[in-house]
């Protein structure tokens, strides 16, 4: 009997191991989040570039140069050195209009594999070069893209995807010629793109689970008072009426600092059914929507939200694209705006050749 | 996504899953995956035995690409406003007296940016977090050097001799905390010369520096009338030359300041 026993757990426990092989090699997995992801990095690495255009020689140029004495670039060493040291006006412009067709490039999801690691370096050179002004959304996006150079960042709605899906992905006798190392390739990518969902995956439940234990251990997040007191430093006020407005209610100070513990803490285990993934997943994004605009933190928010898409599944995303076209589409077609539609306007992933994206690496 | 599952003609005939070496490969980096994230575990959690007898490794390991900390807001969250204040001794152009100014807050000024912007710029934050940096360094002063640091040097020519006395002061060894203290006033000197020169001109030849703390009030106290005496602690440093990096661009930072202002 003990030996029968053996024997269903080994065949239980080689099912589950087929069963991670499978998810591991079988196919790319929550590709449109990883692509969610990339837009969103890209958008608001953009966004943090305009938003620090005017101030740029203040921060970053030779105007900052009194900061010598400081260790200016952590413990960062080449090649993350690009901006160490402060670099002259036309210089510091030129270099960041670099940084910013970077991050262009990778929202458009442009050739994706060499892009995203030169943006990592360009960005990591930038933020560290100046000690005196970090947060924790520098380590959420550079602890994120390094993940996600491992991953297959264009295979859903890129440039690259549709360069791809057109088959014109270098010369064709190269093509044709080495289609079993191409496949080989194309695993191997698989495989490293899986293992970067579960890194990215991963890393956003360790950030919610310690910053809910690190705030449990504090008397104003136990006694429900907590959100009231940066709201009220001149720092995290960009709209002083909507502090005190948020502020002047007892019940909501305590409702909303409590949700903020309870929905990080319970963040991982609310991931393991469908309907507590959406709650948890609504419940931590309206978090940081709330934190983005109530306390001027646009950027911290934006990044960690990214991190957040790769726990939408693919056919989330399907429904929601296909909804959007059918209502672009109904749109467009409205009387006396018919000529409009072109027959082409119908192409879209159906009539890509299958497997293509995974073929061709 | 299901549509991409399908397999292509030469695995369909063959019908053999993937091959071991792939598997093999990904049963080690799956391995590798999860030796990092026990490194990153232990780096966020609390003190125990097992991090200690590891603590050098992990730390080699994640520093500095996988540095983070997640105590945001906590345990508990920020509750007092940090400013940076400055004056100067400034030299009139026609008689060269010198005049003390008035004190200004760097740091309301760079606040400005904050103000009914949905994207704040990070350079709202320079002279906040100055203010940390001196004053953590500060704090790690004995009660002496604490009153050397309040003292006038205006007229050195480096920094030596306030490093001198702070040396002497705990018995003529150094040590990391007056090199950190040295630096801290050096950039703190810095920064203020380029903030008083912005503001009060070219005529600028000694700057001073004040950390201001203002607690927000407690809870249960924020309906309270404000008191009458401040309710804000502040830390005086002493008097030091005017300090201009060779490298400094004095007119791009005076230019900043000015849109600050305006």
């Amino acid at each position: 009997m003990i030996k029968r026993m053996y024997g269903t757990a080994r065949d239980r426990f080689a099912a589950r191991v087929d069963a991670g092989e499978e998810w591991l090699l079988g196919r790319r997995r929550a590709t449109y989040g990883i692509a969610v992801i990339r837009i969103i990095f890209g958008l608001t690495a953009m966004w943090f570039l305009l938003a620090n255009w005017s101030n740029r020689h203040y921060l970053w140029g030779d105007a900052a140069q009194w900061m010598s004495p400081l260790d200016r670039n952590g413990n960062f060493g080449w090649p993350f050195t690009l901006f160490a040291g402060g670099s002259a006006p036309t210089e510091l412009t030129v270099k960041l209009l670099v940084v910013f067709a970077l991050a262009a490039a990778l929202t458009l999801g442009w050739r994706t594999r060499i892009v995203a690691p030169l943006l990592l370096i360009c960005w990591v050179s930038l933020i560290e070069s100046n000690p005196l002004y970090g947060d924790q959304s520098d380590n959420i996006f550079r602890i994120l893209l390094i993940y996600l150079c491992f991953a297959d960042l264009s295979g859903r709605w890129s440039l690259d995807a549709r360069r791809r899906a057109r088959g014109s992905s270098g010369p064709s006798w190269l093509r044709h010629r080495f289609t079993a190392a191409r496949r080989n390739a194309a695993m191997l990518a698989t495989l490293f793109h899986n293992l970067a969902v579960l890194a990215v995956a991963v890393q956003i439940c360790i950030i919610y689970v310690a910053s809910a234990m690190y705030k449990i251990q504090g008397d104003h997040w136990q006694d429900g008072t907590a959100v009231y007191y940066p709201m009220q430093v001149g720092h995290y006020r960009p709209w002083p009426f909507l502090n005190d407005l948020l502020t002047s209610n007892s019940f909501g100070v305590l409702a909303v600092t409590y949700f903020s513990v309870f929905i990080q803490l319970f963040f991982p285990l609310m991931l393991l059914r469908r309907t507590t993934r959406v709650l948890g997943l609504v419940g931590v994004l309206a978090m940081h929507m709330g934190i983005a605009v109530v306390m001027g933190l646009p950027f911290f928010s934006l990044f960690i939200m990214a991190g957040d898409q790769v726990f939408v599944r693919d056919r989330t995303y399907q429904s929601i694209a296909k909804q959007l076209r059918a209502a672009w589409l109904s749109r467009r077609l409205r009387p006396g705006r018919r000529e409009a539609v072109a027959p082409a306007s119908e192409v879209g992933e159906s009539e890509r050749p299958r497997g293509a994206e995974e073929l061709i690496y | 996504m299901s549509d991409e599952s399908a397999l292509r003609p030469a695995d369909a005939e063959r019908n053999t899953g993937p091959p071991p070496l792939a598997k093999g490969l990904a049963f080690f980096l799956v391995g590798l995956v999860g030796l990092h994230f026990a490194a990153t575990f232990l780096w966020n959690a609390p003190t125990n035995p097992i991090k200690e007898s590891v603590a050098s490794d992990v730390d080699a390991y994640m520093r500095p690409f996988f540095e983070q900390n997640w105590s945001l807001f906590a345990p508990n969250p920020i509750n007092s406003e940090d400013e940076l204040y400055v004056r100067a001794q400034v030299a009139d152009i026609q008689t060269g007296n010198l005049e003390i100014t008035e004190w200004r807050s760097a740091t309301q000024l760079e606040w400005t940016l904050v103000r009914g912007n949905p994207a704040p710029s990070r350079a709202s934050r320079v002279s906040s977090n100055l203010n940390r940096r001196v004053s953590s360094a500060w704090r790690a002063l004995t009660d002496e050097q604490q009153e050397i640091v309040a003292d006038n040097y205006p007229d050195m020519p480096d920094w030596n001799p306030l490093a001198d006395d702070l040396i002497e002061a705990q018995g003529g060894e150094t040590s990391s905390r007056v090199a950190r203290m040295v630096r801290a006033d050096r950039v703190a000197t810095g920064y203020a010369t380029q903030f008083a020169k912005a503001i009060w001109g070219e005529g600028v030849e000694a700057v001073q520096i004040e950390l201001r703390r203002t607690p927000v009030p407690r809870w249960d106290e924020r309906m309270e009338p404000e008191p009458e005496s401040p309710s804000f602690t502040t830390r005086e440093f002493g008097w030091r030359p005017a300090l201009v990096d060779p490298r400094q661009d004095e007119d791009l930072f005076a230019n900043t300041i000015e849109g600050l202002r305006s």
